[in-house]
């Protein structure tokens, strides 16, 4: 039996004999060769972390007991007294770490996260590792209209997030010296900094831990340096979400994978078609600006362009048209304009939206 | 006299066996190191075991437990692997009992391989709607195979991953699921004639 991870072939190899020291692997037959297909899993980033925690609870909750059908020990004669004083040791640190996880320290958590909180946004926005590698295995995409500038700076953003991640990245149970680091880090940050910090941290508490460990997990490959595809998926889709109408942002990084693939799928053959009708585009960047068409809450804009920043800032090109924010933005004031297609309906959940 | 730690002479050691003793002085370190070390082959086991990745980490988590509570009694008579490999067999007998009883109660059991609807002749029959045989690609044979493996029985199942994926010998197997040698071979034999029952269709290309 081997010590490592079973990721090859046996190291017995597949002709194991049938002796009570050999393999099964020719007792399995051609059926050795079929459970190849099953994947070896992975465990999630933070079990790790999570079990060993578990684990300095339990110690100090109870007693280990030898209940198990091997590894029987012959207890000790040094056993009868020393047992009632780890017992006593056990209680008052198992007082400490019960309190501790009872009575979390909210300061704490948040410091020990603080990566995935300052890039929340972002991490939320790229959603998860499946859609991302489903990203970079699309093909077909479609050159993002806007202006260069944004893009520079849309795309810089994006870098620098990234590099902040792979810089910082220990999430979880991280050491005193870091949460120490990072108590400066936020110490220093200037006020508007601290309250996004704040905003991001309120959001990061209401979490489900699940949803803090999908975060860690996305955080993690955006992280790693050697999964270039996975960043060049999360950088494009950072742009065209910063591209869309801000009104309509929320709703896409709102969408699960699959909607979220559907939604570029529409959009590619809305561009497809506004290209046929118009003729190629004239540029990868700062092309011209076609007509609103809906988000994926299908809703539609409001018929003319408007550049707005990526978090709704006052980055506009043009004269912003008419909002209706109080009411569904489908109460269009004025005809739709003529030869845009039709808006796919509500009840499909996402439609194509236009990044202009 | 000897100590505990010359029981296994030191060329038959391996290196779970080495972080276990770590661990079982009171090193913490080791035991951070055994967990990640040993992390991904239980969750592994233990997904195809129940079918269900949370419920998979949930099983690997109370294994590491009974490892580390466990770990003032080592003695590493044995490889740590068939250790483990114990405990993780009773952890999974446990779970089914605890399904047995949650069904005795009518509360239903969660979603997991061993409560898959689908049975062996169900899907030997969605294979023969694909004949003439043909080779299935790799993701549909995938799908194939994981509910043929979930529609054998828990210790048949717990027998098969053994052997695959810790490629465990008879003995370890056997050690492991406290059942003999030619227990074991009966139970892979089984297993596999189920399987085969299973997978022919899809397979007639690779077995020809």
């Amino acid at each position: 039996m081997s010590d490592g991870h079973a990721a090859g072939p046996s190291p017995h190899g597949p002709s194991g004999d049938a002796s009570p020291g050999g393999v099964p692997a020719s007792d399995l037959g051609e059926i050795w060769g079929a459970l190849d297909s099953l994947p070896r899993a992975s465990a999630s980033i933070d079990m790790a972390a999570t079990t060993i925690d578990m684990a300095a609870v339990a110690t100090g909750r109870s007693a280990p007991r030898a209940s198990l059908r091997m590894g029987h020990g012959r207890p000790r004669s040094w056993r009868n007294w020393i047992l009632p004083a780890v017992a006593v040791a056990g209680s008052l640190i198992a007082g400490i770490v019960i309190g501790r996880v009872t009575v979390p320290d909210p300061d704490l958590r948040i410091l020990e996260s603080l990566p995935l909180v300052r890039h929340l946004p972002l991490l939320q926005e790229a959603g998860s590792v499946k859609f991302l590698q489903a990203l970079a295995a699309r093909r077909n995409q479609q050159p993002l209209r806007m202006p260069p500038e944004m893009l520079r700076d849309e795309g810089q953003e994006f870098d620098d997030a990234v590099a902040d991640l792979e810089d910082d990245h220990a999430w979880g149970t991280v050491a005193r010296p870091l949460i120490d680091e990072r108590r400066m880090t936020i110490a220093m940050m200037t006020v508007d900094e601290r309250d996004a910090i704040e905003r991001s941290a309120a959001e990061f508490q209401d979490m489900t831990a699940t949803e803090r460990r999908d975060l860690a997990t996305v955080a993690s490959a955006l992280a790693d340096p050697k999964r270039d595809e996975l960043r060049a998926a999360a950088r494009l889709w950072h742009l065209i979400i910063a591209a869309s109408d801000p009104p309509d942002r929320r709703n896409i990084v709102q969408l699960d994978s699959e909607s979220r693939l559907e939604w570029l799928e529409r959009r590619s053959r809305f561009r497809e078609w506004m290209g046929e009708r118009r003729g190629p585009p004239s540029g990868i960047e700062g092309g011209p600006v076609p007509p609103r068409v809906p988000g994926p809450g299908g809703s539609p804009g409001d018929g003319r362009p408007r550049w707005q920043g990526p978090r709704g800032d006052s980055r506009s090109r043009g004269e912003p048209g008419p909002r209706f924010e109080d009411g569904p933005r489908s109460d269009r004031v004025g005809p739709r304009p003529a030869g845009q297609p039709p808006e796919p309906s509500r009840e499909q959940g996402s439609a194509a939206a236009e990044e202009n | 006299m000897a100590t505990d730690s010359t029981v296994m002479p030191q060329p038959m050691r391996d290196p779970s066996t080495e972080l276990m003793l770590r661990v079982r002085d009171g090193d913490a370190e080791a035991f951070a190191d055994l967990v990640v070390a040993w992390q991904d082959r239980l969750v592994t086991l233990f997904l195809h075991h129940t079918g269900d990745h949370s419920t998979a980490e949930d099983l690997a988590q109370e294994v590491f437990l009974r490892v580390y509570r466990a770990r003032a009694t080592y003695q590493p008579t044995a490889k740590f692997t068939t250790w483990i490999h114990t405990i993780a067999n009773n952890v999974a007998s446990d779970l089914r009992q605890r399904a047995y009883r949650r069904l005795e109660r009518g509360v239903p059991a969660t979603t997991s391989a061993s409560s898959s609807a689908i049975g062996l002749d169900q899907i030997a029959v969605a294979a023969s709607g694909f004949l003439p045989t043909r080779r299935a690609d790799r993701t549909e044979l995938q799908a194939v195979v994981r509910e043929a493996v979930a529609a054998l029985n828990e210790r048949q199942r717990m027998a098969v991953l053994l052997a695959k994926f810790e490629q465990c010998s008879y003995e370890e197997i056997a050690t492991a699921m406290g059942l003999t040698v030619p227990a074991v071979k009966s139970l892979l034999f089984r297993a596999r004639d189920q399987l085969r029952a299973a997978l022919e269709p899809y397979l007639q290309g690779d077995l020809s």
